[in-house]
């Protein structure tokens, strides 16, 4: 996801747009779907901490995978 | 909703306040500590916020010391020329690690009172303690004897028609009384919502929590009269649920919890006797300002919007099963809560009296027996 | 940090045909895409709100002058905190803040709009329907929601319809959140300027960018709390319920799960915005700058395992209590990184005190106050004395007002130029700075004193011992109320135009995008990137 130049590449840039909120938006859904399927799974403990998992290693790789191509 | 009546005695405490007229009194409106403890935990906390406090300021003045210095000699029109310098590795390591190492200065003291704080192992004695919207109840376990313990202060006080008592808002009418020098377990519960039973002398509070007990203690060092509030919201009534409690020296616990005893041996009704309208409803009046007039008020008038009349209303007037299955199992998603915890006696006594009170007059008395038909 | 090119494509203005076919009037607001636009829209929004959840606060207070019940009954009350709680945090600070964002963000990184323009219209057009469900529901049978702005059943279950109206709300303004939040992260992960590399960014950016990362954590886990508080209200199930086998203390898990990196969510674009002032100011590069993200993305990962020191209260093992202790004494450290860099930054600087300065300066004094009683409150033994009381309210009002919303007036009169084109009443700024910091103190500072000596928050009658420091407290509330107004004065007066005409640079050491194009910044900027060397 290197910055993109808009005015030459629209089209690719709105479809890296497009990808990027996709996955944002998966998030947000399998959280909200989530905490509550965590309390139909029993331990509403391990839901919490699976997702709380989840966060971190999602933060990481999003981050992480950014700062590796500076340009 | 508004109501508007600054009262002439709120005026005059107003200027008084002002004019700080007498310094006692003065004082005690104006604390700013915590209260004096009484146990070895609230000495504890006590003696551990004064220890961080003390560390926060040294560094507050510390810090702030630096940046105020740098206000007033880095400033442009001091014709002071900015350093260009933007990074310094050792300093950000020194100052990352530092703190670091003062957490752990508060960190051990902490641990070790908490540690305290949660071990209810061997206690000497255990109270059940029970949050109702809005009143507490305490059942001595070991000695087989409950009450419920209400608010005491006046209605007239708290809508400012009478000067305000001394102990205005933490005055109820039986107080917890326990034995100086004793391990008192707490077990603590709520019947209805979230409560939490805190007394600051104590040095504890925990939250009341409806379908589960949680537990605490305390062990008062010295004899005396001491106060709390419910500490989690609960309703209307929140702030109007104080605690109080007695801690009274070992004889005079015997012999107040021999009384206890003998009073509920006394007050044990007999479960077949045949109640006449009129005693029905003078024990109902009772168990109606105790249980009912928060919500319903006094007048059966109710809070429009909020709480419903009972005064011509369709369930006390109408079929007496009905009105019983409410009362006895509450309304679901309102904050008509189930009572069920009241006696048979009670029960009928008050479903009679607000069938017959007010503009109500169904003529109709209902005996502990139909209660405890109800109940099955 | 950029540094600045030479380029002035956003002056190219004008020259594109779509400008010529602008709804004008109202149906320009209602339908525009544009973020300076939305930003604007925000940014009143926020501002009712403040006005709305105000006015509750003096009510509050009004009824607090005193003993007694003078104004107010105790449920009317109830309803007014819980309504000031939600309103401020969600209707108030939140939409201020992503205003913030959707002015500045595509300004300091060099893009021409953010990522998705309608989208962007969509999250500003929820927050208004969300505003009049919480505000109407006053006027519900049984009025509206009372139980606190945390919304802890069971007493939740008991509400009336007003209830229903706030989970509805509260819906609709996490909906707008996330898709405010998503359009955020992919601006500025994918339409930086060239040259532009995640590390030079400007650090508001930053803040930002691990905001909207958290918001779309956690929005949607308040949202799913919401919901089962629905379903156990409405639909018979139990998961709040003992009785059906539920547990109400799970509630305040999820609910903290969410709330404490909210608290974070609060205060991460005011540390971005400090850090754009202070440099500035102090005409010095802000120190640090790398650990600075890195103490802010240290606070971010902290925030998801410290929830439950909300709850000490509750009657956790102790080992939990411990764990959730010390996780959160060890938040004191990146905090306190952030804090002494901004002291670095101005050490041997040479600063000016214009009232973006004031307002960051403030800031730092009184946010750090807010940290100290954050770390006596974090220290368990003591929590169990200090839960649930007035103390609580003075360290987040600290935090949240002297913190948040300084750094917001900061940001304020920082882009008032740059927004308007024309400079703000340096006078009337400076009053509103230091009457905002004086008042503020007189209203929260008693408030630690009342929390010590034992008053618990959300109570609308208190004990004698307490009076005192109550009516101090009220005194300063509404002394802090009416200074808002100078804020309203200060920014109308550039609206219209009355004061000095702004250059586009108007501070001489500012060096971030935003000070290339003209004031006031043109409809349309960076149509082509900037070069960032």
């Amino acid at each position: 996801m290197q910055p993109q130049h808009a005015r030459n590449d629209a089209a690719r840039l709105r479809a890296t747009n497009v990808r990027t909120a996709l996955v944002l938006l998966t998030i947000a859904l399998v959280f909200f779907g989530g905490v509550i399927a965590a309390r139909f799974m029993g331990g509403w403990t391990t839901g919490i901490s699976v997702v709380g998992f989840a966060v971190f290693v999602f933060l990481a790789f999003a981050i992480g995978r950014n700062l590796r191509s500076p340009k | 909703m508004v109501r508007f009546p600054l009262r002439r005695a709120h005026a005059a405490r107003l200027l008084s306040g002002a004019a700080a007229l007498a310094p006692a009194a003065a004082l005690a409106a104006r604390e700013w500590n915590f209260q004096p403890p009484v146990t070895e935990i609230a000495r504890q906390q006590m003696d551990l916020h004064n220890y961080i406090m003390w560390i926060c300021l040294v560094i507050f003045v510390g810090v702030f010391g630096v940046m105020f210095y740098s206000i007033f000699k880095h400033r442009k029109s001091a014709g002071h020329q900015a350093a260009q310098f933007h990074e310094n590795t050792l300093v950000e390591v020194v100052w990352t690690v530092i703190p670091f190492l003062i957490l752990l200065f508060m960190a051990y003291p902490a641990t070790r009172t908490i540690l305290a704080y949660k071990d209810t192992s061997s206690p000497d004695m255990t109270v059940k303690v029970t949050g109702y919207q809005w009143k507490w109840s305490y059942d001595y376990l070991q000695e087989g004897f409950g009450f419920y313990s209400n608010l005491k202060t006046p209605l007239a006080q708290i809508e400012n028609r009478e000067p305000k008592g001394e102990h205005y808002l933490l005055e109820v009418d039986n107080p917890m009384v326990v034995p100086v020098d004793t391990k008192v377990r707490v077990l603590i519960t709520a019947n209805d919502v979230l409560h939490a039973w805190w007394v600051p002398a104590f040095g504890i509070k925990q939250d009341a929590i409806p379908g589960f007990v949680r537990d605490g203690w305390f062990r008062a060092e010295k004899i005396g009269t001491y106060r709390g509030q419910c500490a989690e919201l609960c309703g209307k009534e929140h702030g109007y649920m104080p605690i109080v409690v007695e801690v009274v020296s070992k004889d005079d616990f015997a012999k107040w919890a021999a009384a206890q005893k003998q009073k509920t041996a006394a007050a044990a009704d007999d479960p077949g006797r045949d109640w006449s309208l009129k005693e029905l409803v003078a024990r109902g009046e009772q168990v109606y300002a105790a249980n009912c007039a928060a919500c319903h008020q006094a007048t059966g008038k109710g809070v429009p919007n909020a709480f419903p009349a009972l005064d011509g209303s369709k369930v006390a007037t109408g079929p007496k099963g009905d009105h019983v299955a409410i009362v006895l199992h509450g309304k679901p998603n309102t904050a008509m809560a189930s009572f069920a915890q009241l006696s048979d006696t009670d029960l009928a006594a008050v479903v009679t009296y607000t069938r017959n009170a007010w503009g109500n007059a169904t003529g109709e008395a209902l005996q502990p027996s139909d209660i405890r038909a109800a109940r099955k | 940090m950029s540094s600045i090119p030479h380029d002035r494509a956003a002056a190219g203005h004008g020259t594109h045909d779509d400008h010529a076919h602008h709804p004008t009037g109202l149906m320009r607001w209602v339908t525009t895409t544009n973020h300076k636009d939305i930003g604007t829209m925000y940014l009143w929004f926020s501002f009712t709100m403040f006005m709305v959840g105000g006015v509750m606060a003096l009510t509050i207070r009004a009824e607090l002058f005193q003993p007694g019940l003078q104004v107010v009954h105790p449920e009317f009350f109830n309803q007014m905190t819980t309504l000031h709680g939600l309103i401020m945090v969600f209707g108030a600070i939140m939409p201020a803040a992503v205003g913030f964002a959707n002015w500045m963000i595509p300004l300091l990184i060099g893009a021409p709009d953010m990522a998705f323009a309608r989208m962007n219209n969509w999250s500003f057009w929820l927050l208004p329907p969300a505003a009049i469900l919480l505000v109407t529901s006053l006027f519900v049978p049984g009025g509206a929601a009372s139980a606190g702005w945390t919304l802890y059943p069971p007493l939740t279950i008991q509400q009336g319809m007003g209830m229903d109206l706030a989970i509805f709300a509260v819906h609709i303004m996490g909906a707008s959140s996330i898709m405010g939040s998503i359009n955020i992260i992919t601006t500025i992960l994918n339409m930086r300027a060239p040259g532009m590399t995640l590390m030079k960014m400007p650090l508001f950016c930053w803040t930002w960018l691990i905001t909207a990362y958290l918001l779309i954590a956690v929005m949607p886990v308040l949202a799913g709390a919401v919901t089962m508080l629905l379903t156990d209200r409405h639909f018979g199930t139990s998961f709040f319920n003992a009785a059906g086998g539920g547990d109400p203390v799970l509630f305040q898990h999820i609910f903290w799960f969410f709330g404490h990196p909210e608290v974070y969510i609060i205060i991460l674009p005011a540390f971005g915005i400090v850090s754009q002032i202070i440099p500035t100011f102090a005409r010095k590069p802000l120190f640090g700058y790398a650990s600075m993200v890195y103490a802010t993305a240290g606070i971010a990962i902290l925030s998801f395992i410290v929830w439950a020191h909300h709850m000490f209260t509750v009657g956790m093992p102790v080992a939990g209590v411990l764990f959730f202790m010390y996780a959160t004494m060890l938040i004191a450290v990146p905090t306190g990184v952030k804090i002494f860099n901004w002291l670095a930054t101005m050490w041997r600087g040479a600063m000016t005190f214009e009232a973006p300065m004031m307002f960051a300066v403030g800031f730092l004094f009184l946010f750090t106050m807010g940290g100290f009683t954050g770390l006596v409150l974090a220290i368990a033994p003591i929590d169990m004395q200090l839960h649930d009381t007035y103390y609580v309210v003075a360290h987040f009002h600290y935090v949240m007002v002297a913190g948040s919303l300084f750094a917001f007036f900061g940001g304020v009169y920082y882009w008032l130029p740059k927004w308007t084109g024309t400079m703000y009443d340096e006078r009337i700024a400076q009053i509103h700075f230091w009457t905002s910091l004086v008042f503020f103190n007189v209203a929260f500072f008693p408030q630690h004193f009342l929390g010590l000596a034992g008053m618990p928050r959300r109570i609308p009658d208190y004990a004698q011992q307490f009076a005192d420091w109550n009516m101090v407290s009220s005194i300063g509330a509404f002394g802090f109320g009416l200074s808002q107004l100078l804020v309203l004065y200060a920014v109308v007066k550039c609206i219209r135009g009355d004061g000095a005409k702004a250059p586009a640079k108007p501070w001489e050491g500012g060096d971030t995008l935003e000070w290339t194009v003209p004031s006031p910044a043109p409809y349309h900027t960076f149509e082509t990137p900037p070069v960032v060397r």
